[in-house]
């Protein structure tokens, strides 16, 4: 499905495209991945500075300042095939092709009843051309063999038992090229719900000549044009292993092949134990570290049992590299300034942005200055976010209708570009992988106000406040630890930096150690862990045990296969976001924001500086994220999950809407009015504290706060702005800041 | 519908919705909507037009893990966020009741200011 059903109603962007990189300096040569939709297109391209997101008629008029580059002007587009759907891809081999009689057996649970397609278990089979041979799950589910020359209807011997989704099932099968003698065994593995399946057995034969094994691949295979995998299984395969001979006793000798899926769970490469090195290799990054058939609850951890987590899960809406070709390059010019950019990409009366993020050149950072953390693992978790175009209560947890973006709607006319960790797959399971290698519709300067476009919003008042700023992103400090931030003085962070590593984490604190000063611009942060994989073009995450979250993970499969650590709230794993910024993640709410009053500690000397010239008692009644400072995501101090003791509060929203609810991991016991009106959890807290490394923190507590620096009908004179540029330029300012008294 | 929801139908609950759309509602509107967004859903979405509004009213889809195109009502865009949560109300109001909400109703006593 592509096109555009809705007409001129709501123009979609015919040509879409992704940025190879995400975090260049100058100099840097950077590739542009672009492909027309539906047919071959023209479209301007042009590379911009985004200075400042459309945010509607309230806001700010949006800005880009055009970048004289090469690019200008009009290019061809091409349509490219997007691979999406993992599968397992043996080592084109001739022992495999000469085999001439053959057994297989392997392990299969199914994720999915009958599908009314074919998915490929084990074979070689060419999609397009419809020729090879393959055991397969027919359309109704059932495990049969199908082979074809290409010529005449593929011909099919079929078990007359479905298996059933989410059940393991060893399934023998067994097949003689010469003479066409097959056999299917299939044999239900007991586990804990009691069942009646049944084991079941067929011996026929195929008819006309059988294809050798060529291209051999499990769980789907790769059209020969490119493109989502075709006959995609979506289910878990286990221990699949190939035998000489198709006899019955076959089993009982030693294997042609072993695959070992308990082996090098964090690699994409999977072994074969058996004589002839046949090894395989993972195509769009299945997720593994997965319970297989031995799994029986008394291991919680894959490294310490991997043959209790021997099995792979195969989707179709896995991808890990849309593999379009580069269409464009361009070189960084050596005086480009540090911002955010993007190749704009212009056709049809759409522009679609293709973004990236430059550093200064090395070495030409600005020492003791002002840094802005991008916050690309927390765009990468949200990137091509499809929920909310799932029917279902998104409005009882908003508390109004839900919004979408038109560039929203390409996502249901393009499934092959994957979806984002707040998604699930068509078997129930959560996606756990997202990678920046492939198109993301949400990742635009048209965005509605979340995020990115409220990041914008904060690098324009950065510019219009004239203090000068470099960007670096979450990938150079996952890459670089503490390096990253050492030439900063002042580090502001997003409005959501909500995704971190274990690895980021640490730069940040020890950056904080030497005296590193650090402005936390947002609401809900610090809270989900991520592992950045492919030179952190992608990151994994699992929903493990708690939290505030779109699915739930598997028991069992809480650790995350690229790295092995326990994915999850941070908090569980010993980083509550408390013990850094002085506060954490305690509601949310999505209707309208709320203002925030100012409390008897902003009179104190130590943080006089933050309210100076601001002589109003509550501050920001006004914003463009919900009409307040305090909204959408907010937090708050906890000196049981690590508040420092000498934390001073300077302003504590109030007056939330019944939509705010306490977040579910602050509660223990479900109790109705938990909610904006009656609990008076629901707040956000302005916090201060010094850092014994020599610097401070300053949090705001709130998503909204971002949206706040601007006043509709005023602009950025007003005291959010004002008391945001305050903390800044003192943050800025050497001296250093005393420790508080004794006693606190 | 069920019985209960059609008695949480009342004048001035309506009113207080006009009035105010998004933020803080009495308990009694906040149970009336949560009553509708439960058991009438309808699945409404609003799909911008540009940032920040005109509106298009849409209803999503099932259609997979990987969403449906979701089909745009036949409605003129909607101006802001308020006018465009009043449209669904008015709509729930009207496929529960057969009649137009009153948009006008006095607060009861309890909620005046």
């Amino acid at each position: 499905m592509s096109g555009n059903p809705y007409g001129d109603r709501l123009p979609l962007p015919p040509v879409v495209g992704y940025a190879g990189d995400w975090s260049l300096r100058p100099g840097d040569e950077l590739a542009f991945h672009l492909s027309a939709r539906e047919a071959p297109c023209d479209c301007a391209a042009s590379i911009v500075r985004l200075r400042v997101a459309d945010t509607g008629p309230d806001g700010p008029p949006y800005l880009e300042e055009h970048i004289p580059s090469p690019l200008d002007g009009t290019h061809r587009v091409a349509v490219q095939a997007t691979a999406a759907g993992s599968f397992l891809r043996i080592e084109p081999s001739e022992p495999l092709a000469a085999l001439q009689a053959f057994a297989l057996e392997l392990f299969v649970r199914p994720g999915l009843g009958p599908t009314g397609r074919p998915q490929l278990l084990f074979g070689g089979w060419a999609a397009e051309a419809g020729r090879g041979l393959a055991l397969i799950l027919d359309e109704a589910g059932r495990p049969a063999w199908i082979a074809s020359d290409g010529k005449g209807a593929p011909r099919r011997f079929t078990l007359e038992s479905p298996l059933r989704a989410g059940c393991w099932y060893g399934l023998r099968a067994r097949l003689d090229r010469k003479g066409g003698a097959v056999a299917l065994e299939l044999l239900p593995l007991p586990d804990r719900r009691p069942d009646f399946r049944r084991p079941a057995a067929a011996e026929g034969r195929l008819d006309g000549p059988l294809p050798a094994l060529e291209r051999v691949t499990l769980a789907g295979t790769p059209p020969e044009s490119g493109g989502p995998t075709a006959w995609q299984f979506q289910g878990r395969l286990e221990a699949p292993r190939l035998w000489e001979g198709a006899e019955a006793a076959v089993f009982d000798s030693q294997p042609f092949a072993a695959w070992d899926f308990a082996e090098g769970i964090s690699a994409e490469s999977v072994p074969d134990l058996g004589p002839h090195g046949l090894h395989g290799h993972c195509v769009n990054r299945p997720k593994r570290a997965v319970r297989g058939r031995r799994w029986d609850g008394s291991e919680q951890d894959w490294r310490d049992a991997p043959a209790h987590y021997a099995a792979i899960h195969f989707h179709a809406e896995d991808i890990a590299d849309a593999g379009w070709a580069p269409t464009l390059r361009w070189r960084l010019p050596e005086e480009l300034r540090s911002g955010v950019y993007a190749l704009k990409l212009e056709a049809a009366g759409t522009a679609y942005h293709a973004v990236f993020f430059v550093r200064p050149a090395a070495g030409r950072e600005r020492r003791g200055g002002l840094a802005f953390l991008a916050s690309t693992a927390t765009y990468l978790a949200y990137a091509n976010y499809r929920r909310r175009l799932l029917p279902g209560g998104a409005e009882l947890f908003i508390g109004a209708l839900p919004t979408v973006d038109p560039v929203d709607l390409l996502l249901p006319l393009h499934p092959e570009w994957g979806a984002s960790t707040y998604d699930s797959h068509a078997d129930g399971g959560g996606v756990s992988f997202s990678t920046r290698k492939r198109p993301i519709v949400n990742l635009q300067p048209t965005d509605r106000l979340w995020n990115f476009t409220l990041d914008l919003l904060i690098l324009d008042w950065l510019e219009a406040e004239g203090l000068d700023y470099d960007i670096v992103t979450d990938e150079d400090l996952a890459r670089e630890g503490p390096a990253a931030l050492a030439p900063y003085r002042c580090l502001l962070t997003g409005s959501h930096p909500e995704y971190w590593s274990t690895t980021m984490l640490d730069g940040l604190e020890s950056w904080l150690g030497e005296g590193g000063r650090l402005i936390y611009l947002g609401g809900n942060g610090f809270y989900w862990r991520v592992s950045h994989l492919d030179d952190c073009a992608a990151i994994e995450m699992r929903r493990a045990e708690d939290g505030t979250r779109a699915w739930a993970e598997e028991p069992g499969e809480y650790r995350h296969q690229s790295d092995g650590v326990l994915g999850g709230l941070l908090q569980r794993c010993g980083r509550p976001p408390n013990a850094l910024v002085g506060i954490g993640f305690v509601a949310q709410g999505f209707d309208a924001s709320a203002p925030y009053r100012r409390l008897p500690a902003a009179d104190d000397p130590r943080c006089a500086f933050a309210f100076e010239g601001i002589g109003e008692a509550v501050i920001g009644d006004f914003g463009l994220a919900g009409g307040g400072a305090a909204g959408l995501e907010l937090d708050a101090t906890d000196p049981a999950r690590g508040t420092p003791a000498h934390a001073l509060v300077l302003a504590r929203s109030e007056g939330h809407s019944n939509a705010y609810q306490v977040v579910n991991e602050e509660t223990l016991v479900a109790a109705p009015g938990a909610d904006g009106f009656y609990d008076a959890r629901v707040r956000a807290e302005l916090t201060f504290f010094e850092h014994p490394g020599g610097g401070a923190v300053f949090s705001t507590g709130s998503i909204g706060w971002a949206g706040s620096l601007w006043r509709p009908g005023v602009g950025y004179g007003n005291p959010v702005a004002r008391l945001t540029g305050n903390v800044v330029r003192r943050f800025l300012d050497p001296t250093p800041f005393p420790p508080p008294p004794e006693g606190r | 519908m069920t019985d209960s929801l059609r008695d949480l139908l009342r004048p001035e609950l309506a009113a207080e919705f006009r009035r105010k759309p998004l933020g803080r509602h009495s308990p009694a509107l906040q149970g009336l909507l949560v009553a509708l967004r439960r058991q009438a859903s309808g699945d409404y979405l609003l799909v911008a037009q540009r940032p920040g509004g005109p509106w298009l009213l849409a209803r999503r889809k099932p259609g997979g893990p990987m969403a449906a195109p979701p089909e745009i009502l036949d409605s003129p865009p909607l101006p802001s966020l308020e006018a465009a949560e009043w449209e669904v109300f008015r709509r729930r109001w009207r496929d529960l009741t057969g009649a137009e909400p009153p948009e006008d109703a006095p607060p009861p006593a309890e909620n005046r200011a």
